[in-house]
This record gives C-alpha cells, structure tokens and sequence, in this order.
C-alpha cells in the first residue's frame, strides 16, 4: 500500500508540470497581455508607457524565459508577486483561502451528512410517499440554477425576515470581537452554506438510494435475510456499509469544487474568497495568482482523489493495488 | 439539540443588537473589488479611485480624477507671470500628513519627480512634459513652490492636479514596489486603517483635516460587485451608498428611507467614423447618418433610459459645454433619406441599397465583439441605417484584433468605415480631447486645420473668457463636422440612506472627495 502512494505521488510530479506549463501557455495564447489590461484602451495611451509596465512586470522577457523563472522561483517556495496588486501572491491566495475552505468545507460536510440518510430513508421506504417527496424535490434541487436560489433566499431570509446578512463574512457597522465576532461568521455563513449545499444534497441523495437499492437487490444481503438476520441489522451492518463505498469516490471528486466551483455563490453573497480571486486573475492576465490558483487546485485534485482511491481499498477488501 | 438551540439564541441576540446598537458614524460605500493599489500616484482604476480620493489630495483641484473644476487645495492660491511661463504656487501652511508631519514645497517637489521617472511607469508622466521635455520645478521656501514653463500653456493647472504623495515615506524615487502603495499616507480627510482582503477597506476621519474634521467618524469601503447585490446590500442595511444603475430600482422608489440621486457620468458612447475613408469623408453624408439614427431607442434599449443625449461631441464635465447651444440631430428617418438624396445617394439599381456614380453606399461598423454594451448598440445602429439604404456591415472584433484595428492612435489607415466606442474622459479640461478630435493619428483620422488650430490657440491662451469662447467655436464647428455621432452619455444612479444627509454633512465639514463628484472617475465601471 505505501508503496502504492509513493508510486502515485511520484507521478503526480510530471503530471503537475505539464499542467503548469499548459496553463502558461494558455493565459499567453489568450489574447491581451496584464500590461494590456491595467490600461484603458480608448485612452490611447503612449506605446512607450505600456512598454515601460511591461518592462516592469517582466513581460518583455520571451515566454520559456519566463515560464523557466517561474518554475525556479516556486520550487524554492516564492510564489512571486500578483500584476495587479503588487502584493505576495502567498499573501493573496493566504487572506482568501482559508475563507473558501471554511465556507467550501461546512458546505461539503452538510451535504454528506444531510445526503446519506435522506438517499438511505428513500431506498429503504422505496416507492413511499416519503421516497416520492425526495425524489421531486431533489429533481427540482438539481434543476434550479444555484444563483437564482441565492437571490431568492437573499431576498426572503436577509431582506424580508431581516434574519440573516445579504452579504460578506463579518459585520462591517458593528466591530465585534472574541466570540462574538465567531458567532459573526457563523451568522454570515449560514444562507450561502445552504445555496451551497442544497444542489449537492439533491444529488448525492439520489445517489446513496440507487446504491442502497443495488446493493439490497444482492445475494449476500438475500442470504443474510435468510439467515433470520434482523432486517435492522441488514440494512446498517450489511447494506449501508457496502452502500456507502461509491459515495466515498463521489465526495473525493467532489473535495477540489470547494475551492474552484463555489464562484457563483461567493460573488453574490460577496464572501471573500479564492474563487472571486481566481476569476478575476484570468480577467486580469495576472500570471502569478492565476498559476497558484491552478497548481492549488491541481495539487488538490490529485491528492484527493488519491486520498478517495485509499479510503476505497480501506472500505472494500475486494479492491488492492498492489502490483499483480 | 441543546446547542442548536443555544446557537439559535445567540443569533437572535445577535440580530436584535445588530438593529438596536446603529452606529451613525459608519459610513459603508460599495466598490466593486480589491484596489489595484492604494497609491494616489497609480490609482486610476474605479476600484482603486474609490479608496484613494479619500486619502490624498493634488495642489489643484480639477485632473482627470480630481474634480469637476479648478479649485485650490494643498496650494491656497497661485499666481501666473505675465508671460505666462511662471506659476508660483503659495502652499497651505500647517497641513499635516496622517503620521503627524508636516507638509512642505519638498514633498510637491518629490511627488513630481517620482512622476517623472520612466522607471515608475506612472501614467501621469506625460503631463509634466512639454514637446517632450520636464516642465522647470524649484523649491522656493517651504510655502512656495514654482514650475517653469518653455511656452505658455493653459493646461498646466489640470495637468500638474496629481495627488501629492509625502517625500518621507519612501526610502527612493523608485516607487514601484514601494510599501507605501498598501499602506499609504496623505493629507485627505480620511486616514487609512486596514484593509482587508476580498472584503473591504476601512478608513477614519482626519480630525486634523484643514478643511475641518469629517462628521462621519468612520468610512467603509465594502467590496460588493454587481448593482443587484449592492442593491440587496443596500436593502439588508449592509450598505449605505452605492451607484446601481441597471438594478431594479421599485424599492428605493417612494420608499422614505433611501434617497435617490441622478448624475451624469462622465463615460460617451458613439460612432466614431473613419474621417478619411472615402464615402464618409463628407461631413454631410455623417450629419444624415445622425438625423437617421435613433439615439433614443438605444438609451432605451441598452441603458433602461438612463441615459442623457447629447448635443455636443464634449461630455457635460466640460467648462465649455451649454446645453441647448447647438442644435439637435433629431431623428427623422425621412428627412435623412432626403438629405442623403440630396447629396446624390439614391437607389438607381433597385437592389435596396443606395448608390450613386455606380458605387454602392456601403459602411463596415467595427466594434469589440467581447464587450456586451456594444454588442447590444450594434444591432440598432445596424437596422437603422440599413433602413436608410446603407449597406452596414457588422464587423465585431476580439480584444487583440481591437486594439490593433480600432484602438491604435499610432496610424493614419484605419480599416473600418464606422466603429462603436465608449470613452471616460473626466474633468472640465477640453484639452483631454485632443487625441480624438485634433490628431490625424486619432481613432477618427480627424485632420481638421480648424480645429487643431483652435485646440492649439486654446491651450496657449490662459484668459479663461478668451479660452472660453476658443472652444466654443471648436464646440460649434465639431457639432457641424461630426467626426463622431455621440450616442448618449450614461447616467449614474445613486442610492443612499436617507438618515445620512449627505449634502449637510459635507457643509459641516465633511468633504467626501469621492463622493462630491458623482460624475467621476470614483464612479467608473473597472
């Protein structure tokens, strides 16, 4: 096994450098360059000035020149310096991701936790007037885009029940501390973990009852029946466990969206977070952030798919990687 | 469940102190993102605007983000030589920058020369030159400074209106990386507290303002992108102003707690034309193209109607401009025709086209394809003419292919007949218009000897009335040429509590110096 993690890990480093030099060389294919876009085009600026900021940000140099020094300078740990801002790159990606995280996580540990019993009451009461309420409600969950659910639970919940914020991580009138400034962010967290959550749940729902069905449909669990075994005892200790093995793929693909698929929701809510930076690096050409937020979210596919490829042959005996 | 219920409490608590403990002297602003830099020196985006004209403040009032006219600020007064080649410039004594030093001729002197380095790439650099050399600066005391000019130029005021960054906080004249650029010190009424990352920057009133302490004790720049969000930031009392034209606007509207202010922002979407092609050369043939182009119905179609029409190719910012003064173009599809069957344009081969010695009256409309706003005033302009009998060509371009085909001021061959365009030009100075309407390089090819004579003369007359009437007669002549048929000027809605009282805070004292020119550059989309 641990030398069945070496081996992947080995190979995630070629992988992780055709992906840094692909990225390269789209944002340089794509057309305009950060000099570009900091000026205004109508202004009809002097070719010498956008010369001048190229200069400054290195963009004269030929792209492998380049891509070369990147390379260099974030293997020994220097993420470089954001085009737009000026500030560290580490600096920009450290003051947002852990907010994309929080927000991201809570969302994904809601989902599973609300997913599983929803999809396991819906195969276990198959065809019940409970199995159908799931059922159309989670066709409709899947169905509704995810922005029209935020303004809508903005406009209930934040504007006509005032309960909860429309918007950001803290208050900005009041300035609270200690605790209460915990209770803050719990508070501005609520409505977008809830956008967030509530296509996943629908999905994964449906998910957990199809594998719960498949998995009831089996001989073993005839058998166990047969035995006399408690049906309580064959849902939970038979079924559910063996049920419960595709869901743990389904949530190892679905770990990198925390950090790149929560845009949407992070803009309307306006949550500071890595997904509105990532978005506006590429609108910006800005190489520096736009290489961290792909290599993160590279580096985070790769380990969580292989930390879902562990788990699978820690929950089912049947599956070894061990070289035959 | 116990701790549920515990959290829910809490919240409740939360919520119910949130309503009862208002803060007055918060001021919470939108602004669309992160500021590219919190230097006075590069701010020149709207994101980075929004922050820095509360920071820091030029010798003059009036540069192309600093105002709608020429007022004095770090320098009390000035006076002019009667050759017009010295200005000498009496400074506000006892100004203090936000660390408690305070400000002298040496920091005006330093700011200039910072300008100045090409190694800084500062936008403002061209500026301070003249036929490509620095103007003259001298340090005369600690309360005068003076730029010396080789030819009389009346532009100098707006042009030297840069905020003045303060000499001590750097340790050279390179400042591109400087620490200062996100942690900057100014003399503006408002100082510089925290920023914080993706969410919003906090200031506090200079009490040691000269103009007197600001009554709002605490300003807020929230970072919410978008006029529906800004508008439900607004509703949920998470803001307190922001522009969101284009948002739905019912319920701010006979709602006592919001108040509603209109301005015209300083942003000009046209057609510009190719002054040298040859079937739009003739200035008659673009007068009829006017009178046939329903104006109206783009502001209603891509703006919601919030849009002003113009009847001057100068935006309204500009001293010169007089509503009223030239005549309108207004539409008249039938008139148009005649006019264009006057000029000998008419359908003699019965294809629906016009044409005349043989030749077809054809017109290629370029514009950047990625850029929604045109995409939507194209198709307009396209039925319009084409109802006319011209044959208009659509010709959307992606970003490089625009700033090599339209946006590039370096040629006299443009491959287009016609484009859309949208320019910000901000400030009272007509000078800023130059490069479109008096440079045979411009986006328009515009070579007119009238008129670059009048911008000429203008620039080098420093009478304001003798100015005035210079540019009036360019205003006239431009309106009768029409290099550019300008379609509307937006206009910005601005939405606010009504508690605030904006206009009485700024008369105790407060000058909000983004918010006093809602026009401007404070405003603009990044």
């Amino acid at each position: 096994m641990i030398r069945y993690i070496i081996r992947r890990l080995l190979l995630a480093v070629p992988l992780l450098l055709v992906i840094s030099a692909l990225t390269f060389v789209i944002v340089e294919i794509a057309p305009g360059d950060a000099a570009q876009m900091y000026i205004d085009p109508e202004k009809g600026t002097d070719p010498a000035y956008i010369e001048q900021i190229r200069r400054n940000l290195g963009l004269d140099q030929p792209i492998h020149v380049r891509y070369v020094a990147w390379l260099g300078q974030t293997l020994s740990g220097d993420w470089g310096f954001s085009f737009r801002s000026r500030r560290a790159v580490t600096l920009e990606v450290g003051d947002r991701l852990p907010n994309t995280l929080l927000l991201g996580g809570t969302a994904l540990l809601l989902s599973f936790v609300l997913a599983v019993p929803i999809g396991v009451i819906s195969a276990f009461k198959r065809y019940s007037w409970i199995d159908y309420t799931v059922t159309t409600l989670s066709l409709v969950g899947t169905s509704i885009p995810i922005f029209w659910v935020a303004l809508l639970f903005i406009q209930v919940f934040a504007i006509q029940m005032d309960w909860f914020p429309a918007s950001g991580m803290r208050s900005v009138r009041e300035q609270y501390t200690g605790w209460q400034s915990v209770i803050d962010v719990l508070h501005h967290m609520i409505l977008p973990t809830i956008v967030l959550a509530l296509a996943q749940i629908a999905g994964w729902s449906r998910y957990q009852r199809s594998a719960l069905l498949d998995v009831l449909g089996q001989d073993y669990i005839r058998t166990a029946r047969g035995k006399g075994v408690r049906e309580r005892r064959v849902l939970i200790l038979h079924a559910l466990r063996n049920a419960l093995i595709p869901m743990i793929t389904l949530v190892g693909i679905s770990v990198p969206s925390v950090v790149t698929g929560a845009f949407i929701t992070e803009t309307i809510f306006s949550w500071p977070g890595i997904g509105r930076l990532g978005v506006d690096a590429v609108s910006g050409r800005d190489y520096p952030v736009i290489m961290a937020v792909t290599m993160l979210s590279a580096v985070l596919i790769i380990l969580s798919s292989l930390l879902a490829d562990i788990a699978y042959a820690w929950a089912d005996p049947r599956i070894r990687y061990e070289q035959s | 469940m116990r701790k549920l219920s515990l959290i829910l409490i809490l919240f409740v608590i939360l919520s119910v102190s949130a309503v009862s403990a208002q803060e007055s002297s918060t001021l919470i602003v939108q602004s669309n993102g992160d500021p590219q830099t919190l230097s006075g020196l590069y701010a020149n985006d709207g994101n980075s605007l929004s922050v820095v004209t509360f920071l820091v403040e030029p010798l003059v009032l009036g540069g192309e983000n600093w105002g709608d006219s020429i007022e004095p600020a770090l320098a009390e007064s000035w006076t002019v030589s009667d050759d017009g080649l010295e200005y000498t410039f009496n400074l506000r004594q006892g100004v203090k920058w936000h660390d408690g030093v305070e400000f002298t001729a040496a920091d005006v002197l330093f700011t200039y020369q910072v300008v100045l380095l090409e190694e800084n790439a500062i936008d403002w650099r061209s500026n301070l030159l003249q036929n490509g050399e620095p103007f003259g600066f001298e340090v005369v005391d600690d309360y005068t400074f003076k730029v010396i000019l080789t030819q009389p130029d009346a532009t100098v005021l707006t042009a030297l209106s840069i905020p003045i960054v303060p000499a001590h906080a750097f340790e050279s004249t390179n400042v591109v990386d400087a620490p200062f650029n996100t942690n900057p010190i100014g003399t503006g009424p408002y100082r510089f507290v925290e920023w914080n990352t993706g969410e919003n920057i906090v200031l506090e009133a200079n009490a040691d303002y000269w103009r007197g302490a600001p009554k709002i004790g605490r300003l807020v720049v929230s970072f919410i992108e978008g006029v529906e969000n800004s508008a439900n930031a607004l509703l949920a009392g998470e803001l307190d102003f922001a522009r969101i034209d284009g948002a739905d606007l019912t319920p701010f509207q006979d709602n006592p707690d919001f108040t509603i202010v209109e301005a015209p922002r300083d942003l000009m979407r046209y057609v510009g034309f190719n002054v040298q092609s040859e079937l739009y050369s003739d200035p008659a043939v673009r007068q009829a193209l006017a009178v046939g182009l329903d104006r109206n119905a783009v502001i209603d179609a891509v703006a919601g109607g919030y849009g002003i029409l113009p009847d001057s190719v100068f935006n309204r910012s500009v001293f010169v401009y007089e509503e009223g003064r030239n005549a309108q173009y207004a539409f008249d599809p039938e008139a148009a025709k005649q006019q264009l069957a006057d000029l000998g344009w008419t359908d003699s081969d019965g294809n629906g086209f016009l044409d005349k010695d043989g030749q077809e009256l054809t017109l290629n409309l370029a514009y950047l394809g990625t850029w929604s706003l045109m995409q939507n005033i194209s198709p307009i302009v396209y039925d319009n003419w084409r109802a006319l009998g011209v044959n208009v060509t659509l010709v959307p371009l992606d970003d490089a292919a625009a700033n090599t085909e339209i946006y590039d001021n370096q040629n006299v061959e443009k491959s287009y007949d016609a484009f859309l365009g949208g320019w910000g030009l901000f400030g009272p100075e007509p000078d800023h218009y130059r490069n479109y309407l008096a440079s045979e390089t411009g986006f328009f090819a515009y070579n007119n000897a009238d008129v670059i004579a009048l911008f000429d003369e203008g620039r080098s007359t420093s009478d304001a009335d003798a100015r005035y009437g210079i540019y009036e007669q360019a205003d006239a002549l431009l309106w009768q040429d029409l290099p550019l048929i300008p379609i509307f000027q937006p206009i910005g809605v601005y939405v606010f509590r009504s508690d605030l009282n904006l206009e009485e805070a700024e008369i105790n004292g407060t000058f909000l110096t983004g918010l006093k020119f809602p026009g401007n550059a404070y405003f603009v989309e990044s």
